[in-house]
């Protein structure tokens, strides 16, 4: 219930974008109260790394306040805010040269998880799932990820994928449909017993 | 799979995109193309894989936007350079509020014969210490003097004004046991007073009890007209019963008549009937 209204109050929060282009930091303060987990966790799902996305995530929302009283369609924020983020998000995969994911197996104390296999806590095992294919997903090509990321769990239609990044709807689809089957083919053959 | 447009319709149909009239064109094509269907079930399945990926939650920070210099210093780079700073400069930071408060404070260290002293204020040396013990010894015994003579004074003149106030309620008590012998009771008075007392009594009862009588006889009155209006009440509506009862009687008689004459006609033209064939 408190997500559904969360998802509300972001797709009306016009006046809060209207007065953050007037340099109403009270305003922008709120609006970034609205969309900051939306994008932590884009950015989360894109490096499966808690501090880059957090960098990522701050960043953007730096950049966001400076450059938004540029924005001439209120209407086109979300999409705007996607664009920023994704910049960023590819910016900082340049600047770390793709290095080596390990964080997302890393536990809130630093610890390693135990072994994956024959553990009988359902939640344990949920865990690992999820880390399983949050690291499954990081392998899949940058294209693909994105519009998966963007598709399966920022809810977008493909018109609006298409033209957050600037190509076609089929081009989209083509994508989301090879990143599938990639991601189809990690999952059979990671260690786990996931039969696809 | 006839051809490659199956993926774009196999998305559609996957994330719902389609119109209902498209759905239904595409279900059908799955039934006629097991390898489509394979394929979208395949696909589905992967997309509920995805579902276990859940939205974690995180807490936005400290607002720095409108601060871009804060912000990079965020860097993870600088982080690290700066990271060993913090304590130290936090502890600098410490000891100079420390110190800049002890010097306001006059807060001192010492040690004496006695230990370790800390304090506020000058330390005093032992020998300023014992000058302060003979002091302090004969400013008490000053200050307990003085409070004996004041309260040695306190009390005599409270024990004078009791004295006197004492002398002063004797006095008044034995004045009013004087008078009061001069007072002796009259028997004659006292029996008038009683028969007096009895009379009052006596009209105040004889009073009570009218009283009483006339309530009484109101409220039995009061509750016979009340009776009344209800006999009388449920006299009209027996009457208004019986006269209903009258009124069916009457037409259940006149549909008895009409019966019994409708009866005979059939009859009568029956006996006709026959008498001619």
């Amino acid at each position: 219930m408190a997500e559904v209204l969360e998802n509300i109050a972001i797709y009306h929060s016009r006046s809060l974008i209207e007065k953050s282009q007037k340099g109403d930091e009270h305003a922008y303060g709120k609006l970034v109260g609205l969309w900051y987990k939306r994008i932590y966790n884009f950015s989360l799902k894109y490096f499966g790394d808690h501090d880059l996305a957090m960098e990522v995530t701050q960043q953007t929302f730096i950049v966001v306040f400076q450059k938004i009283s540029t924005l001439r369609d209120i209407d086109q924020f979300r999409f705007w805010l996607y664009k920023i983020t994704l910049n960023h998000c590819r910016e900082e995969d340049r600047r770390h040269n793709r290095k080596k994911w390990y964080s997302i197996f890393v536990q809130d104390d630093g610890s390693m998880p135990e072994s994956r296999i024959g553990n009988p806590e359902v939640e344990y095992q949920k865990k690992e799932k999820a880390a399983m294919i949050a690291e499954l997903l990081k392998r899949l090509p940058d294209e693909q990820k994105t519009v998966m990321i963007m598709k399966e769990f920022e809810g977008m239609k493909f018109r609006e994928i298409a033209d957050v990044l600037n190509i076609s709807e089929n081009t989209a689809k083509s994508r989301l449909y090879y990143g599938l089957k990639a991601l189809k083919n990690l999952l059979e053959k990671s260690e786990l017993n996931y039969k696809i | 799979m006839e051809n490659q447009d199956f993926k774009k319709e196999l998305l559609d149909y996957l994330y719902d995109e389609m119109t209902s009239g498209e759905r239904t064109a595409f279900e059908v094509k799955m039934e006629q193309d097991q390898a489509l269907r394979k394929e979208y079930e395949a696909l589905k399945q992967v997309k509920s894989q995805l579902g276990e990926l859940h939205d974690k939650d995180v807490m936005e920070p400290f607002p720095v936007w409108s601060n871009p210099a804060a912000a990079n210093r965020r860097n993870v780079k600088n982080r690290k350079e700066i990271i060993w700073l913090r304590p130290v400069t936090a502890v600098a930071a410490s000891l100079l509020i420390l110190m800049f408060v002890g010097y306001l404070t006059n807060f001192s260290v010492s040690i004496t014969s006695q230990g370790w002293h800390v304090g506020y204020g000058a330390i005093a040396t032992d020998k300023e210490i014992k000058n302060r013990g003979d002091e302090i010894k004969e400013l008490v015994a000053q200050s307990i003097e003085q409070n004996n003579k004041l309260l040695l004074a306190k009390i005599g003149a409270s024990d004078s004004s009791f004295q006197s106030r004492f002398a002063a309620l004797e006095n008044n008590v034995a004045k009013e046991l004087a008078s009061n012998k001069a007072k002796a009771v009259d028997a004659n008075d006292l029996k008038n007073f009683l028969a007096e007392l009895e009379t009052k009594n006596s009209e105040m009862w004889k009073g009570y009890l009218k009283l009483t009588s006339i309530q009484q006889q109101e409220y039995f009155k009061t509750m016979l007209t009340q009776f009344n209006d209800y006999m009388q009440e449920q006299r009209n509506e027996d009457l208004t019963r019986i006269q209903n009862n009258l009124v069916e009687l009457k037409e259940t008689q006149t549909i008895q008549k009409q019966e019994t004459d409708q009866v005979l006609t059939n009859l009568l033209a029956t006996i006709n009937y026959r008498s001619n064939k």
